[in-house]
Formats: structure tokens, sequence, C-alpha cells
């Protein structure tokens, strides 16, 4: 019987999953020995690539290539110093350019994630909405307009349930339930509502494929092993 | 000795006390930040502020007079000196204990005694003279109003004597405090007034239209007190005692001070400070002492008195312990003895001591009118009586039948009184005078106080007649070491003693009384805070489950049964799909691409590029999601091959770079290019972008993370990209691709499970993909009836262990709430008589 590679990696990976799977009858070493088994393995795995994939090629290579110019190796040390200058704050306390780079990076990053909001999402969906209601040959028909009437109505019924629009003075506690725009309010939480749900049904779905192929996974190498114990 | 207040229950205690007297807390474990205080601060000076900020001034005024006159309020200090637990503190700023009722009642003794001289000889009509009428019924806890003399005995009296004392137990008690005439209205007296009003209620009815015949009367009774005043022994025992004294010195008559003509308003008694404190020295003796004179007789309602509150109790039934005396008039002071709880237990006279009291400026006297309202209105007495008596001990409230009949009682005697108004003063002076020993009354009225100790002695008779074990409300004595514990009961039905209703004729009880023994043996613990926490949830709980069922409901969520069964079926169910192929005689057809649109316009786009065209790959999901998207991802891998055209790899996840790898691997046949990873989240999203933007025709995007897909498709639409953009994505992600689909942001995207399957594959002849598929089904249909049978109400199963748990609280709550609470009032009754009759 040749215990091969292949069958000892199927083989823990088996027992991994029969760990992972008896976390249903409730928290135990086996679950916490397979969390830890993954963590650690995903952990070392990350530094590997980071080590192989970024400074390997990002850093040490462009200082052994004679081709590079000089930019892009001063950039490349003004890199290495920010990183020096992080790594000295982080486990020394050391505020010295540490406070310098982080503002730098966080101000970068927050303008290229609020544009790209803007852009893409904020100005994109509104764009979308609104051009709907551009009169085209392809957009004809009552149902066409009945899907646009309730994404209307469901965009602006969403805003009025989330209460964006309304400036709460100083005594003011809760709007009034009689009011119209509760009515209009109660139908924005029926989107949502109708929203949510259909994100939950789709995390649903996935989560239970995942479970199937899993669990058959399961037995076929459950069928495997004994096979191979006969 | 200095004392210090706990900083839990704001009791106080001896200095080198470890524990706390009342809540048990060691102090020698508290933080020095917590640690009790010696002085504590007043807390009335930010409460004060606060309330300033939001009610009108000349309220704020009153509610910090009253603060002054009331002092502290908290519960504990409140329980405290009702239950007798010695609070007693230095002069100056410390605790005062309340004292100020024995000579209050001393004051008023010694005021009615002139006034029933005065009345002997002449009788005139003088309600309401002066400022306002006299009372006696402070132990009652009525207010006591005090005026000011208008005599010449007032005038004549020094500045430095005209101190007033307060009734109320104070925080802080300042010699400087005035009494006002308004403060004395604002009085809660139900503090420092435990004992029954009826032991004050007289016999007779005194003449309060006639406060100058009582004052009278009581400046012909001083006269009969001798100038045999007896000798202080012992100057550091100062109690208060009411004695007659029947000799009459000669020049007292004359004298203008501590005598009342018939026009003038007995005065004030007043006890100077430094006799209060000197009085609340020697309290703990008092209680000792008037056992002694009682006897073991359980009907004594000071048998159990604390010694807080003895000194504030009628002194009837301690004749031999009352002494007025007086001393000479032109001090214009009178003294007022009290024997020395040694002396009164061997009889030896000449431990006496005396206090001398201030009696120029105000007479405490006993105002019929007062009294005579009292009685008129029964229902305030017995609702004072029935606070009281909860207060003190655990017996509920004076049944409403005994108070009538001590109202009775006392209507019978004030009957028969109702002949002499000046003699019926007489009685409550005389109980107080009944010390044989030292009671030397020589006054032109020893006939008349013969018949007064008569009827004194009748009306001893009827009310002690009324008096049961039962409603004894005086509490147990502060020296009796096995008592400790009872005093440091908490007052059970301090907060009702008869079921309440709602109004507007609803019947719905708010609540019932609630006795200690409804609470469960593991919380009768020595903690008194702890108790009373108990206490107040259990009452809460037992409140709310009378308008609402505290039970919980065994639905699916809390039913442990339901749920493994449900689990059970979920397992096994998708075990007999996957292995036995129950579901494999269900065929399942290839849908066309015109049923599904998203997969038409997905393989449009793919069938779209042209030869050497490049595209873009990013793969951005995790391992987990590798048998829903790999199979898809190769399948278009495949497509894009064999339309020649140019795959580039990326990514920007550190777990998503192996499954590259993979595919790589997997696939030598096909040219790939991998990028690799790129770190930086967003800004490697940016340079993925920038490097390949007027390169790749198309981006497909297959990704099982909405945020880092949805930065994606912002960062695309951010830069002037040319490319399609194209999305491969898990069944999670369907609902929230749709609005960037339909915005034009994204041109084509697949997620579903059907429509995946139906990609990567050609049919679906694999009956192993075909049980997989059944077998999703199959979990979502037992979702769907899981959710159902969650609306069914499963309250009649049995319930779990922890359920069970939860319920034999919850019933053994609704089991006191469906008592009758008249039944649980006479369960309380009767075990407080067993503790009686165990006392004896």
């Amino acid at each position: 019987m040749i215990v091969s590679t292949e069958f000892l990696i199927l083989l823990a990976g088996f027992l991994l999953s029969l760990f992972t799977f008896s976390l249903v009858l409730g928290d135990n070493w086996l679950f916490r020995f397979a969390a830890s088994v993954l963590s650690g393995i995903l952990s070392g795995y990350v530094c590997i690539l980071l080590i192989d994939k970024v400074f390997i090629i990002r850093m040490i290579e462009p200082f052994s290539d004679l081709s590079s110019n000089w930019i892009e190796k001063a950039v490349i040390i003004l890199v290495i110093l920010s990183g020096v200058f992080l790594f000295l704050k982080f486990y020394f306390r050391k505020n010295t350019g540490g406070n310098l780079i982080l503002a730098v990076l966080l101000c970068i990053v927050a303008a290229v994630t609020i544009s790209g909001i803007a852009n893409g999402t904020i100005f994109g969906l509104y764009q979308g909405i609104i051009s709907r209601f551009q009169l085209n040959e392809s957009r004809s028909g009552v149902r066409y307009w009945v899907e646009t009437g309730i994404i209307l109505t469901g965009t602006i019924t969403s805003l009025l349930y989330t209460q964006h629009y309304w400036f709460y003075q100083k005594d003011q506690t809760t709007s009034n339930p009689k009011s119209g725009l509760h009515f209009f309010s109660s139908i924005g939480e029926i989107f949502i509502g109708i929203a949510l749900g259909s994100i939950f049904a789709g995390c649903f779905i996935a989560s239970a494929m995942i479970l199937v192929q899993h669990l058959l996974k399961i037995i076929n190498t459950s069928q495997f092993l004994l096979q191979w114990v006969k | 000795m200095k004392e210090i207040t706990c900083p839990f229950c704001g009791s106080s205690n001896d200095e080198d006390a470890e524990f706390c007297r009342v809540c048990k807390v060691d102090f020698r474990q508290l933080p020095k930040e917590i640690m009790p205080s010696e002085n504590p601060k007043p807390k009335e000076s930010s409460g004060s502020e606060n309330d300033s900020k939001e009610i009108p001034n000349w309220l704020a005024d009153i509610i910090s007079r009253n603060r002054k006159t009331q002092g502290k309020m908290a519960f504990d200090s409140f329980a405290d000196a009702l239950m007798g637990i010695n609070s007693a503190a230095d002069s100056g700023d410390s605790i005062q204990s309340d004292s100020s009722g024995l000579e209050k009642i001393k004051e008023s003794m010694n005021g009615e005694k002139k006034l029933i001289q005065n009345l002997s000889d002449q009788k005139t009509d003088h309600r309401n003279q002066n400022d306002s009428s006299y009372s006696f019924n402070s132990l009652n806890g009525k207010g006591i109003q005090e005026t000011k003399a208008d005599d010449d005995s007032a005038s004549e009296l020094e500045p430095g004597e005209k101190e007033e004392h307060q009734l109320e137990i104070q925080e802080v008690l300042s010699p400087q405090d005035e009494l006002l005439e308004d403060e004395e209205s604002y009085r809660d007296f139900s503090v420092s007034r435990p004992a029954q009003k009826w032991d004050l209620v007289p016999s007779v009815e005194s003449d309060s239209a006639h406060p100058t015949n009582a004052a009278s009367d009581e400046s012909l009774r001083s006269e009969t007190v001798s100038e045999g005043k007896i000798d202080v022994a012992d100057s550091d025992v100062d109690q208060l005692t009411v004695s007659g004294n029947k000799q009459i010195d000669e020049d007292e008559k004359d004298a203008p001070s501590g005598l009342l003509t018939e026009n003038d308003a007995p005065p004030p008694v007043i006890i100077s400070k430094s006799e209060e404190s000197d009085i609340t020295e020697r309290e703990d003796s008092l209680p000792a002492a008037y056992e002694e004179n009682l006897g073991s007789s359980d009907e004594n309602p000071m048998r159990n008195q604390t010694s807080d509150e003895v000194p504030q109790l009628n002194f009837d039934h301690f004749p031999e312990d009352t002494k007025l005396q007086q001393e000479n008039p032109q001090d214009s002071s009178q003294s007022i003895t009290t024997p020395d709880p040694a002396a009164i237990e061997t009889g030896d006279p000449s431990k006496k001591t005396e206090t001398f009291v201030d009696s120029t400026d105000q007479l405490l006297v006993n105002d019929q009118t007062h009294e005579g309202a009292a009685m008129d209105n029964p229902d305030e007495q017995n609702l004072v009586s029935e606070f009281l008596s909860q207060i003190n001990s655990d017996v509920p409230a004076i049944e409403p039948e005994m108070i009538q009949k001590q109202q009775d009682a006392s209507e019978v005697i004030k009957s028969e009184e109702s002949e002499n108004d000046a003699v019926d003063l007489n009685e409550i002076i005389l109980e107080s005078q009944q010390s044989g020993e030292d009671l030397t009354i020589q006054s032109e009225t020893d006939a008349e106080i013969s018949d007064i100790d008569a009827r004194e002695e009748s009306f001893k008779s009827v009310m002690f007649e009324n008096t049961t074990e039962e409603d004894s409300p005086v509490p147990e004595a502060k020296g009796n070491p096995e008592k400790v514990e009872e005093t440091d009961a908490i007052p059970w039905n301090l907060f009702e003693s008869v079921d309440s209703f709602f109004h507007e004729n609803r019947k719905e009880k708010i609540y019932s009384s609630f006795s200690k023994e409804k609470i469960p043996s593991d919380f009768q613990d020595r903690n008194y805070q702890h108790r009373m926490i108990t206490a107040v949830l259990y009452k809460l709980f037992q409140t709310e489950n009378q308008n609402q069922s505290l039970k919980k409901v065994a639905t699916r969520k809390t039913n442990k049964i339901i749920q493994l069964v449900f689990t059970l079926l979920i397992f096994f169910g998708v075990i007999t799909i996957l292995v036995s192929g129950v579901t494999d005689f269900i065929d399942l057809n290839l849908v066309s691409e015109n049923q599904i649109p998203s997969l038409s316009t997905f393989n449009y786009q793919v069938e779209s590029l042209q030869e050497g065209d490049n595209t873009l790959l990013v793969i951005d999901f995790t391992p987990g999601y590798i048998n829903e998207l790999y199979a898809p991802t190769v399948k278009l891998i495949k497509n894009l091959a064999d339309r020649k055209v140019n795959i580039r790899l990326a990514t920007i996840s550190p777990s998503s770079e192996m499954i590259s790898q993979k595919i790589v691997l997997e696939t030598p046949q096909i040219s790939i290019e991998n990028l690799g990873f790129f770190s930086g989240q967003i800004t490697a999203i940016q340079s993925l972008i920038s490097l390949n933007s007027d390169e790749v025709k198309a981006i497909f995007l297959i990704s099982s993370n909405f945020q880092t897909l949805k930065t994606w498709i912002e960062q695309i639409n951010t830069e002037s990209v040319r490319s399609s953009l194209n999305i491969l994505a898990s069944a999670q992600m369907n609902s929230l691709l749709t609005p960037y689909y339909d915005a034009g942001l994204v041109e084509s995207s697949l997620s579903g499970m059907i429509e995946k399957n139906s990609f990567s594959r050609d049919d679906f002849s694999d009956k192993n993909m075909n049980r997989e598929i059944f077998s999703v089904w199959f979990i979502i249909l037992a979702a769907i009836l899981i959710y159902l049978t969650g609306c069914i109400d499963f309250s009649m199963t049995q319930s779990t262990d922890k359920d069970r748990d939860q319920t034999a609280v919850i019933r053994s709550i609704e089991s006191e709430n469906n008592n009758d609470s008249a039944g649980l009032a006479e369960s309380v009754t009767q075990k407080n008589h067993r503790r009686n009759e165990a006392r004896k």
C-alpha cells in the first residue's frame, strides 16, 4: 500500500473538514484545532506571497537591475524609508515620520475612494435612473415603465424611510405617525426589506451550495478512504 | 468617637468599623477613592443648583428650606432611624440623631401643666391667639406648630438660649438654624415620630381655642412643681423626663418666667444644641430603662422601641421617669429632669439628672384642636399609623378595624372627658408624670390630678385593649443582639399594605402585599442592598407578569427539540439525495440562453472579442467559493482561448493568488499571463487600470466579495476606460449587481446558480451535478418550512431544561399573583404573631 502525498493531503483535508463540521455539536477543541490550522496556513502563505510577489519583485529586483533609472530607485528608497518609519511607529511608538506617511497614505486612499464612490456609485446609479426616463425605442412598453415607476418609487420612499431629508428641530423627537410622509416611509421600509431579503436569499443559496458541495466532497472522500482501507 | 459614612448605603458607622452595619460592605477592601469619609459632603448644594435651573426661585427656596429641615432622606438612613439603628454623631456637622421629640414632649407637657393651672383659674376663649396654635401630635407625624410667645417670659430670655431644635434627622446640624414658621408646616415628622399616635391621644379635649387657658393651666401646673429639684449627679447623662412636682415654690408663683398668665400663650420649649447632643449620647440606655419599667409585657408598645424612638414616645407609661421641674424663674428657664436609667433600675434617686430647657420661647402643648382634627380624620390617622407600623416591624399595617376600634376607644374617652377641658390636658401630662419616687407635686389641684390619674388609667386600659401583639408597630429594641438581623430586615411591606387597584374601575391589581417569604432562599443573604434590589426586581417582575406573561413561548427559536429535528432533517436529507440518488429519475434539461438574459449578454460579450484582443481577468474569490466559481472561470478561460484572445490574470487578494496559480497549472495548454498579486487594494486597482487601460478591451471580474467588486466598478468608471466590464460573481451578489447592470455601469453580469451551471456545462447529463442542484433546492424548501413552522406556537410542547428553570420561577410568581392578597396578609400576620409569641 503506497501512501502518496495526495492521499495524505486528502486524508488531512477530510479530517479537517470533519473537525470543522464538529462545530454543529458546539465549540470544541476539534474545531479550534481546525481553525488554528487554517489561520496558520493562511498567514504563512500570505507572508510567503508578500515576500515573493512584493518585496522581491517590487523592491529588491529593481535595485539589482542595472538598467533601471535612478528615479525608480529613489522611489524605492523612499518607500523603504516609509516602511521603516511606519514600523517604528507601530512597534516602538515612535512618531518620527510615521505620522506624515500615514497622513499621506490615508489622504490618498480617502481621495481615491471618495472619487470612486461619487463617480461610480452615486452619480452612476442616479444617471442610470434618470436615463430610464429618456425616450428610446428600446425603452418602451408598459413593463418598462412599470419597472421604472417601481424603481423611482422605491428610491424615493427608501430615502424617506431613512429620513435623510428631515432636519430635526431642537424639540422635535419623532414624526407624526399620521402624516403622509410616514405613509411613504412605510412603503420605503417595505422596499428596503425586500432588498435585504433578496441579499439574504442570495447569501443563503450560496452557503447552501457550498455546504452541499463540501458534503459531497466529504462523502466521496470517505468512500475513497473506505476503499483504501479495504 | 468619629463616625464614617458608608459610600454605598450612606449609613453612619464607627471609625474603626470594618464592615458597614447596614449593607455589610467591607471597608477594608474599598479603594481609597471611595473610602468612607468622616465628613460626608452635603449633597444638597448640587441638587439645589440643578433644581434652581429648572424650577422657579420661590419653589427652590421652599425646597432648600425643606432640605435643611428634613435632611437626608435616603432609605437606609430612613430605615436606620426608624429601626433604631444608632446613627448618632458628634456635635457639629455630623449626623444628629433625633431626640428632639423627647424635648418636644416634655415641653408640651410642661406647657400643658401651665394650661391646666391657668384653666382652673380662668376660662377664657383664646382660640388661635398669637400666630398659631400648639399641637402635640408629634408622635403620629403631624406637624407641630410652634408659636412665638408674646409673654414677658419670652422677653426675658437670653438671646443665646433662643435656639430651636429640629425634629427631623438632619445631615448637618447648624447651631444657627432657626426654625421658621413656614418650615414647620413642611416638616416630615413621619421620620421622627414612628410611635403610635394613640399613645398620645388624650382622653380629654383640650381647648385649643383656649391656648392661654392651657397655658394658664400649665403655668399653674408649673407652680405646683416644687423647688425640690433633683440634683444633677451625672452631668454626662442627660435625659428628658417630665415629672410632676406637686410642690410649688411660692417664689415661682410670682415669677413671670415660666408661668403663663391668662393672657399669655404658652411659651414653646426650646432645647439648646448642647443639651440635645448630650441627650443623644444616652439614648441607648433609654430602651433598657423603659423595658425594665414596662416589664416583659408584649403589649407594651415601648418594648421594642429603639433608642432613637424612645425619647420621642409618650412617657405616659413611665411615670417614675418623668419629672418636670422648674428652676429659678428669674432665669426664665425650666429644667426638665431625666432619670438616669441606672437610677431607674436601682431606684436610686440620687442620680437624677436634669437638663435645662429654655422654655420661654416656645412651648409645645397638647393641641386639642389638632388632636380633634386628627380624630376627626380617621383615614389620615389610619394611613399614618399603618405606615409607621409597617416601618417598625414586619407586621402589616394595622387593620382598619383595629384602627377603628382605637378611634372608638379614643372617642369614648373623648366623650368621657369632654366635661373638663383642662382636666383632659392633664392626662397626657400625668401619663408622663407617673414617677412615684420623684414625683412630688403639690398643688392646689391635687384633687384634679388624682382624677386625672384615674382617668389616665382608664384611658390606658382602654387603649391597651385595642392593641394586640400583631398590631404592635414598635420595632425591636436595638440593644437586643438577637434581633440585630430583624432590625436590619427589609420592610417588605413598606410600600404597600393592601392590594391596590388601577383606577377607572379596573379590577386589575397593581400590586399586592409582598412579603419576605416570597423571595427565594438563595437571595436571602445578609447583603442588605442585594436583598433590596432583589426585592424590587421581584416586585417589578411580579407586577409586569400580571399585565403580560413573562413566560417565553417555546417556538422554533427556543425549543431545542424542534431545532434538533429540523437540523437532522436537513442533514440526512442532503446526504440521502447525494448518496442514494433518489432524484436521478428527474431529468434536467438545458436551459436556452433566451430564457436567461444575463447569460446571453455575458456570452455576447465573450463572443464580441476578436483574435489578438487583450483581456484582463481579475480573480477575486477565496478558496471557499472554488466549487462555485472555479468551473465557470475555467470555462471562461477556455472560451477566450478558443477565440485566441490574450488572457492576463491579476489579483489584489492574497488568497486569490493561489487560485490564479492553480488555474495556470491546470491549463498549461493555454497561454495565460499571470500578473500576480498587487497589494494596496484600491491603489492596486488604480495601478492595474493604468497599466492595462490602453491595451485591454474587456475586463472580467470573478469575485465573491461585494466590497472589492464594488470598488473595481467604481474605479473603472472613474477612469476613462474604454474596456467593457463583465462580472462573474457568486450567487449572493445577484441582487447587488442588478442596479449597476441596470445603470449601465456593467455590461454583463452572471451570478445565478443556474446561469453559472448553464455557462459551465454543456448539458445536465451529469447526475452528480444534478444531485447537487437538488440538494440545494431541498435545503431551500426546508428553510421555508422551518420559517413557516416558526409561526406556530409550541408552548404546549415540552420545554427544555433551560426553559424549565425559567418556567419554575415564572410559575412561582404566577402562583403568588393568583393567591388572594388578603390571605397573604393574613399569613404574614400569623407569621408575625408566632414571632411575637416566640419572643415571649
